[in-house]
């Protein structure tokens, strides 16, 4: 099992920000399935009162797609991680397109990330997939772009770097 | 352990004051209400206010535009995990950012709006804690869906391109 200290060693994500649990399969260059399970312990429902409703629960919508960016994250940074963002390059998510969500996730689902690698060219991945929790779509990603860049072109007060 | 320590206090602090100040601005706009979602504050990694600059007024060939500015604290809850040591403020908080500004400039006569897709977003610059983001929205759409395209800026420059599709009950 691919669990949290093999994702540690490849993602520099930490908590409250690291969204993967669990990677279930991985073909190295070519897709992964991932886990996360959501838990209403996480600080984003920290600010929900005894006022809420029960929609107010759902799972906030980005964090869904963060959290399978971390799987397709994973995907392309298995063979040559680096996880000490101060260091090395850093991975970036240059463009997302086709994203949509299909229903509400709620604490106590698992969500069941799917990332597969369709094009690399040069220091830019290219992966798709989605996210379904119970076997049901919750998540579909068209595109997403990675690239990497060195972690010294991101320090602040020197000028924006242009990504791709 | 320092990192749990600051976010569980960043955020308890935050988010407490975030209650004061926004549930009444949102409130009396009448905009919030994701799919039967109370009036509170919806659910998200982003503690910061939403100042609208300019509210939501027709603008040319059907649109609807709209202004919102964003501080990026330093205590915001998610910069002790993305990255410990070196703080950035995650891409999909940009896209959340874009996503509250749309929630508190709805064009008029939609209700109840609902992010249903990210059909795009280009991340064109890092933005860090303290950065104060300028938003310019523009809404086209109606009949139920509204669509978001979005410029966000930092002071040194284009951040990103966000473009976000809601569904909304028409009123």
């Amino acid at each position: 099992m691919i669990g949290q200290l093999e994702i540690r060693r490849v993602l520099p994500h930490r908590f409250p920000m690291l969204l993967l649990d669990r990677v279930t399969e991985l073909v190295p260059g070519r897709r992964v399935t991932a886990v996360k399970a959501v838990t209403c312990n996480e600080p984003w429902y920290q600010g929900l009162g005894p006022d809420a409703v029960a929609a107010d629960y759902a799972y906030p919508r980005v964090l869904l797609l963060e959290s399978w960016c971390q799987s397709a994250g994973l995907l392309a940074t298995w063979e040559s991680p680096e996880p000490d963002a101060l260091e090395g390059r850093v991975m970036l998510f240059g463009s997302v397109s086709g994203v949509e969500y299909h229903r509400p996730v709620l604490p106590g689902d698992v969500l069941e990330h799917r990332a597969a690698i369709t094009r690399v060219v040069d220091d830019t991945v290219i992966i798709e997939g989605g996210a379904t929790v119970a076997g049901e779509p919750a998540l579909t990603v068209g595109l997403a772009v990675l690239a990497f860049r060195p972690a010294g072109e991101l320090r602040p007060g020197d000028p924006a770097p242009a990504l791709p | 352990m320092t990192g749990t320590i600051g976010a569980a206090g960043a955020a308890g602090a935050v988010g407490s004051a975030g209650a004061v100040g926004d549930v009444g601005s949102i409130g009396s706009a009448g905009t919030l209400g994701s799919a039967g979602a109370s009036s509170t504050r919806p659910c998200s990694p982003v503690a910061a206010r939403v100042e609208v600059v300019r509210p939501a007024a027709a603008g040319d060939r059907g649109t609807v535009r709209a202004a919102t500015a964003v501080t990026v604290g330093e205590d915001e809850t998610v910069f002790p995990g993305h990255y410990p040591g070196f703080p950035i403020f995650p891409g999909v908080c940009v896209i959340e950012c874009v996503h509250l500004s749309g929630l508190r400039t709805a064009p008029p006569g939609s209700a109840g709006l609902e992010l249903v897709a990210v059909e795009s977003t280009r991340f064109l610059s890092p933005v860090f804690p303290g950065d104060r983001l300028a938003v310019d929205l523009v809404w086209t759409g109606g009949t139920g869906v509204w669509k978001c395209a979005a410029k966000v800026a930092t002071e040194r420059g284009a951040a990103a391109q966000v473009r976000l599709r809601f569904t909304a009950e028409e009123a």
